[in-house]
């Protein structure tokens, strides 16, 4: 009570000297309310109504967007490949990525600095432009995959991207590749900041490098695997601009991501209702990460661990 | 939380600074930012409103145009088709050029015409997509215009017909495709083959290119567009026209035996290697061409917008090139699909539709049809362009345009709305993959069709 008091007496002497200060910080909080705000409610607003884009009249359906999107079998099979989606890019930020790091900052791997830059080159490209330079390689005759299959002598190369079975893992896994610059760097980053010592004491007290790994380098690296876990998850299941640029979700919906799905079914069907309600189940599913995360990371800021 | 730990001063500070220097500093401050913000926002108003409106006279009518950007030669041509116009109308008629980037045309022109500043002119396509336009009441009738102008005279038959629905006018088409079947002369020559006229014929065709490591058709359907090119030349041509008519206005259903017969063919012609493999990954716009031009496939049925590719800057044939219409089949009459691939519509809230009317005018006039056929290749709707500059299979094309009186069609993304369109592309590709059966295809359709047209009417 006493802080509400407080709070209300403050907000007054904020109004009574009209500190420009203040009226300064509430034109970034309008700001973010007006673009951020607003259309996350109006989309929550939309996705209980039906609206085809053109009409004036917005007509309230209640629940039914919900109903008929976990009836649809599209929505079922957008979400499964969502979930390999994010699978995926867990397995090539936190895998692969990490693998990577420890690689180049061991003495076993030369020209570490230069190695490092090429990885992380990709995320600095559109993903349009790397879908576009994925799908030529990728190419049936005359692609880059297909001359070098042609070249060790099979007679066919792999349509990788007209086949329903490899479609999606492909999309994954040039996603992977051009993603994993970002984790590789952060736990680069991570890896430096380990203190020596510890390994030094781990080896006088005669673990082995697997050990040292477990016992030092893991746990020393855990807020940044909560990183780098958070942000691929949120990553991948905005996952659309390489399925519009390099399959179109098919075929068929072989490669269908929730993203994708949701703008065909707003933008191109004109669902816009039912589009809002696809956008409703990835902000929840995105909002959930995001929550662990800060409570997860606010536990280990208050020493609260595991 | 210390708030002084952000950086920020204490708000229960010093009364006794009011009106310090400081104070005057922060409210100078102010009002120096407002100055700022309102220095950078008169102008971007001026900006953000109708590019135009400010210069123009106070007795000029200003009209607002809205097309679509496909590619810049496009965007040269409609430039190039305002200032003309502007120039001859100095003083009474001054119109603004917008535009919308092709693949974002269908997002975001509802935005545009929902606004209180929407164009009075706008780029529009045919047949489902047009009728949207009017349902939505964007569209104004141009019966009155067509009458006044004498559009149906001065533009092919095919333009007319397409643009009247629902007893009026409600589109101008100014530029015509007609899809046929494409094929290389110098692969056609070498295996000794000539243009098949019935099924039977294509068969044989397709079997000796076949034989001689050649894919008879190309087909690139990675946008999902482009299989139901093949699929309704199939079943138009096998069932004829009218059951084709029927299946889109919902007399026979699209689980009809016809219409999976026609997903059937598709993926029996895939299964046969009628197609060049890929036809899944295979991009229209990027590589399809490729294939095209190294000679992997003979024949590729589509639309005659695609001739800007065998043709040079001057017009002039740069491959082995020519074209015949889809086989006979079995006892149906051969049809050809004519259809607008671009139309202009007048906005029906415009406050100067006569103006508008007016400017349609020009864009279908002989004169500007003309430079169209120039700087963006064939095919005008303006029947007295002269084409004879054209190479002679050009100009036969042309010629089956300006004059077949018979019905044409449209192919399904066309004809219908994207609400029945856009699962029967995605279900057509699946046949195409094999994920989905041709009755499967068949019923996904069909569902979609009762949904947004309602039950079949017998």
């Amino acid at each position: 009570m006493r802080d509400a008091n407080l709070a209300r007496e403050q907000w007054r002497e904020l109004l009574r000297r009209r500190d420009v200060f203040g009226f300064g910080i509430l034109l970034p909080v309008a700001i973010y309310v007006l673009f951020v705000g607003y259309p996350v409610v109006y989309t929550l607003y939309l996705s209980f109504c039906t609206w085809d884009g053109f009409s004036k009249v917005v007509s309230f359906v209640g629940l039914s967007n919900y109903t008929l999107l976990f009836q649809d079998p599209d929505f079922w099979t957008a979400l499964g490949n969502t979930i390999l989606w994010t699978i995926g890019t867990l397995f090539f930020s936190n895998v692969v990525a990490f693998v990577l790091a420890v690689a180049l900052r061991s003495r076993l791997v030369y020209f570490g600095n230069f190695l490092r830059i090429l990885f992380f080159l990709p995320i600095t490209m559109s993903l349009v432009a790397t879908g576009l330079m994925f799908s030529f390689i990728l190419t049936p005759a005359f692609g880059a995959l297909w001359t070098i299959a042609q070249a060790l002598g099979f007679a066919n190369g792999p349509d990788l991207l007209g086949e329903p079975s490899t479609a999606l893992y492909t999309l994954i896994v040039v996603f992977g590749w051009s993603y994993i610059g970002i984790p590789l760097m952060l736990y680069d980053a991570g890896l430096t900041q380990i203190p020596e010592e510890l390994y030094e004491a781990a080896r006088l007290d005669g673990a082995s490098p697997l050990q040292q790994m477990r016992l030092v380098t893991f746990p020393m690296l855990r807020p940044i695997f909560m990183v780098v876990t958070v942000l691929a998850t949120i990553e991948a299941l905005r996952a659309f601009d390489l399925v519009l640029v390099m399959t179109r979700g098919g075929p068929g919906h072989a490669s269908d991501t929730l993203g994708y799905f949701m703008w065909v079914e707003s933008f191109h069907q004109r669902h816009f209702g039912y589009g809002a309600a696809i956008s409703i189940v990835l902000l929840v599913l995105s909002s959930a990460f995001s929550l662990a995360y800060i409570r997860r990371s606010g536990r280990d800021a208050l020493g609260g661990g595991g | 939380m210390n708030r002084q730990s952000f950086g920020l001063p204490q708000l229960t500070g010093n009364h006794s600074r009011e009106g310090s220097p400081e104070r005057s500093f922060s409210r100078r401050a102010l009002l120096q930012t407002l100055a700022l913000v309102a220095a950078v926002s008169i102008p971007t108003a001026g900006v953000m409103g109708p590019a135009g409106s400010s210069v123009a006279a106070a007795s000029e009518v200003a009209l607002r145009m809205l097309d679509r950007a496909s590619d810049p030669k496009q965007t040269d041509y409609t430039k190039w088709l305002v200032d003309t116009f502007n120039e001859r109308h100095k003083g009474a008629i001054s119109v603004t050029l917008e535009t919308i980037p092709d693949d974002d045309y269908h997002q975001k022109v509802s935005l545009v015409l929902n606004g209180t500043d929407a164009p009075d002119v706008f780029f529009s396509w045919e047949g489902g997509w047009a009728e949207l336009m009017v349902q939505s009441n964007f569209a104004a009738p141009l019966d009155a215009y067509y009458e006044k102008y004498g559009w149906a005279k001065t533009l092919t038959p095919a333009a007319e017909k397409l643009a009247t629905f629902g007893g009026h006018k409600w589109f101008l088409p100014y530029y015509m495709s007609a899809s046929v079947i494409w094929y290389n002369t110098d692969l056609f020559k070498k295996y000794d083959l000539k243009p098949p006229q019935t099924w039977e014929e294509l068969q044989k065709v397709a079997e000796t290119l076949k034989s001689n490591g050649v894919a008879p058709f190309l087909l690139a359907n990675q946008q999902q567009w482009e299989a139901q090119f093949d699929w309704t030349g199939y079943f138009v041509n096998k069932n004829g026209a009218a059951a084709y008519q029927d299946l889109l206005t919902r007399k026979i259903a699209w689980t009809d035996p016809r219409v999976v017969d026609a997903f059937a063919q598709m993926k029996r012609m895939v299964d046969d290697g009628w197609f060049l493999s890929g036809v899944n990954s295979m991009d229209f716009d990027g590589t399809a061409i490729i294939f095209w031009k190294r000679q992997q496939a003979a024949m590729w049925y589509q639309g005659s917008f695609i001739m800007s590719r065998f043709l040079g800057d001057d017009g002039k044939l740069t491959y082995p090139v020519d074209w015949f219409p889809y086989p006979k089949i079995e006892g149906a009459d051969p049809s050809v699909s004519i259809f607008a691939e671009s139309t202009w519509m007048i906005n029906n809230n415009s406050q100067h539709k006569d103006e508008a009317a007016e400017f349609l005018d020009f864009m279908v006039s002989k004169e500007a049809q003309t430079q169209m056929l120039t700087k963006l290749g064939p095919f005008p709707a303006n029947v007295s362009v002269d084409e004879s500059g054209l190479p002679p299979m050009v100009q036969r094309l042309g010629s089956l345009i300006s004059n077949y009186g018979g019905f044409t069609w449209m192919h399904v993304d066309h004809a219908l709305g994207p609400g029945v369109a856009q699962p029967y592309l995605e279900a057509l590709q699946g046949v195409l993959a094999g994920t989905v059966t041709p009755e499967q295809a068949a019923d996904t359709t069909e569902k979609a069709a009762e949904t947004t047209q309602g039950p079949v009417v017998k």
